[in-house]
């Protein structure tokens, strides 16, 4: 660990964790209800998101893969949506105000853009295949009358 | 003052700690002020104007939930009160639905909806809210006693679109009535207001399209008789390709002992023709006396899914079928609402079917008791007293393949508590089968997401969503043992559950039971089997073929 902004991620874990749930969860119109099979799932994810910053660039690329599933099929604009990193951003600018340097900030903000980049890819993968699961189950539902045609 | 109540100093920092209506924690908005959206993904196609004429529903046109203007028919407002003052006389479960609510909010965590939307207006107590709103506010004795408070409203365009949007976030799975401490049934609640919206042409193509394809041919795809028994007879030589065992389905039969009934699904959707292909391979291995009939090709039923007279219309054709045929008694497939429709309602709406005899397995003697009334017979339970009297050859290693869990279709735990059946017959077919966490299985189980006629294409976002809590138990048991097979009994489940296994599961696949059932048996004169159904690989099965070259 030997990124200032990650240690003091990690030192503050439960207190960032559940601010980020937060303000994750009230991404919803209505804001999700904590208790729900969603917000638990949300829950997991940012919590191993969290946990797998100062891991290899595979597993990070894993949970962001993950919490991008699930935000992509919810009933809010792709803006929102990406906003996730910036809202981790904020709450550690608001922990930890003047304690951290201007160059571990620098750091902490390109890192969160890279991962801003990184969601935004699988965002855009799993819009893709909602559409291929469209065309599938299309198919599925012709596979008779496909099957007869070939033949 | 008990030792368990809690002090007054925990009371206290509960209040001020979490957030509450009183402390204005939530949004200023009431409930029903919240406007509706459609936007892409959260609204089904309306029905095209011919199909709307040809089954004799109201108001045809071309309209969309997007636009502003939905053209409803002059005297709309009428129409909705007079039908829904004809519905409160005539259900009783109606009337005592909208009246008995105390709110009390055990419903509200329970419905797939809320749980994967996070909408309140998908609590089930805020669903019926929608209708229950306008019936305090427009009927008199209601009226009298509450108007003006208790969330009475005005009809207007916006509760319509309102109630279209909410009444089809609703699969009428009923898992919230198993909740409710007064047994309300929400599921008839959003039939009421499905019902209600037909009276002024607010529809869905993808319900009323299969409904008026039903009505004129059968079956919902609209597939004519001769393509339906070409259909099957090219499942047949699959079988025989596969195993070397020829099947010989018949059809329109008269005389037959029984007549076979399952939804079309399985005769032209991937993957529910390896259902039927299982289907009949069991016949073939007991050599039963059925026939299938090419006008009554469908099981299912999403007349259902609209108003309860084009329900008993569609369902009526079963029982007409049976009589021309002069069959004993009937057997129907894997389907969810289909079995809603045979076992709760058929009887009533189109029985006593005298002229058929109480359902008793001809190779078992077992008599369906169950089915006394009705005379029909679930395949599940057919084939279950099967393999507990031992007349079937299962070679369970067949399905080592595959590491199974099983997904209870609503209808079928909920709707008629057939819970066991299919377990046992899973456990006498493979040899891996791990149950997902109790309180999504059995009579608690989570829906698919996509039933009651919602299971169509530009809905995807919604059912993705609505879809979740299963996905998400279906997770755990991928997660803990490793499972890669969801094995289900139900043609809306084979159909939809595959592209919510591709989203939220990649490498979960789903199987139709009797698929597995297929897969396993045993049959007279078989070649060696090496692949399943699917023509996938069975394991160890092609070691053994290499060893032996």
């Amino acid at each position: 660990m030997n990124k200032e902004y990650i240690r003091l991620i990690h030192k503050n874990r439960p207190l960032v964790l559940e601010r980020w749930r937060q303000s994750v969860l009230a991404f919803f119109p209505q804001r999700m209800h904590s208790g729900t099979p969603l917000a638990e799932a949300l829950s997991d994810v940012l919590a191993e998101i969290l946990d797998a910053l100062d891991e290899s660039s595979e597993r990070v690329g894993e949970t962001v893969n993950r919490v991008s599933r699930i935000l992509a099929v919810q009933n809010f604009p792709p803006s929102k949506a990406m906003s996730l990193f910036f809202e981790l951003q904020a709450i550690l600018r608001e922990i930890a105000p003047g304690k951290v340097k201007q160059i571990h900030w620098d750091e902490f903000r390109t890192d969160m853009e890279q991962l801003t980049l990184q969601a935004f890819d699988s965002y855009m993968v799993h819009r893709e295949k909602i559409y291929q699961l469209k065309v599938e189950e299309s198919k599925r539902q012709t596979f008779m009358m496909s099957r007869r045609a070939k033949a | 003052m008990p030792k368990f109540a809690p002090k007054q100093s925990e009371l206290k920092k509960e209040f001020e700690e979490k957030p509450s209506l009183l402390k204005g924690d939530y949004p200023d908005k009431e409930l029903f002020d919240t406007p509706v959206e459609f936007r892409d993904g959260n609204w089904c196609y309306p029905a095209k104007p011919e199909i709307v004429e040809d089954i004799g529903f109201a108001n045809p046109r071309k309209w969309s939930p997007t636009d502003e203007d939905w053209k409803l028919p002059d005297g709309w407002e009428k129409t909705i009160k007079d039908g829904m003052k004809d519905r409160l006389e005539r259900f009783r479960s109606f009337k005592l639905f909208l009246d008995i609510c105390v709110r009390c909010g055990a419903c509200a965590d329970k419905c797939h909806f809320f749980l994967g939307t996070g909408d309140p207006k998908n609590m089930p107590v805020a669903r019926a809210e929608l209708i229950r709103s306008v019936y305090r506010n427009d009927f008199p004795l209601a009226e009298k006693i509450l108007k003006g408070f208790s969330g009475a409203r005005k009809l207007t365009p916006e509760v319509i679109k309102e109630w279209h949007m909410y009444f089809h976030q609703c699969t009428e799975c009923r898992r919230c009535s198993v909740f409710c401490p007064f047994g309300i049934d929400t599921a008839e609640i959003t039939m009421m207001g499905r019902e209600l919206l037909h009276l002024i042409g607010v529809n869905n193509n993808w319900i009323l399209e299969p409904v008026s394809n039903c009505n004129r041919t059968g079956n919902h795809l609209g597939i004519e008789p001769h393509t339906f028994v070409q259909n099957i007879e090219s499942l047949a030589e699959d079988i025989e390709d596969l195993t070397g065992v020829t099947v010989n389905p018949t059809f329109n039969r008269k005389g037959a002992e029984i007549l076979f009934i399952t939804p079309s699904g399985d005769v032209f959707a991937e993957p529910g023709v390896y259902t039927m292909m299982g289907y009949m391979m069991l016949f073939e291995h007991i050599g039963l006396d059925y026939t299938i009939s090419t006008y009554a090709s469908e099981g299912g039923n999403f007349g259902f899914f609209t108003s309860n007279e084009m329900a008993k219309k569609l369902n009526a054709k079963m029982y007409h079928e049976a009589e021309r045929l002069g069959v004993k008694w009937l057997l129907g497939g894997e389907c969810g609402h289909m079995w809603r429709v045979v076992h709760q309602y058929m009887d009533t709406m189109n029985g006593p079917a005298d002229f058929l005899e109480q359902p008793v397995s001809p190779l078992t003697g077992t008599t369906f008791t169950n089915a006394a009334s009705t005379k029909m017979v679930h395949i599940v339970e057919f084939t279950a007293d099967l393999i507990r009297h031992g007349k079937l050859k299962l070679d369970p290693k067949r399905n080592d393949h595959l590491r199974t869990t099983f997904h209870d279709s609503c209808n079928i735990a909920r709707g008629m508590g057939m819970l066991e059946e299919p377990r046992y017959v899973l456990n006498n077919v493979c040899n891996t089968f791990h149950e997902m966490p109790e309180n999504t299985i059995r009579e608690q189980t989570f829906c698919c997401g996509s039933g009651s006629g919602i299971n169509t294409e530009e809905y995807m976002d919604i059912r993705l969503r609505g879809g979740f809590p299963r996905a998400n138990a279906v997770r755990h048991v991928k997660e803990k043992h490793d499972v890669d097979s969801l094995v289900t009994i139900c043609a809306i489940d084979r159909a939809t559950l595959p592209a919510l296994m591709n989203y939220w599961n990649p490498g979960v696949s789903v199987y139709g039971l009797h698929e597995l059932v297929g897969n396993a048996l045993v049959m007279e004169g078989e070649n060696k089997r090496t692949e399943d159904m699917r023509e996938d690989p069975m394991a160890g099965f092609q070691d053994e073929v290499e060893d032996e070259d």
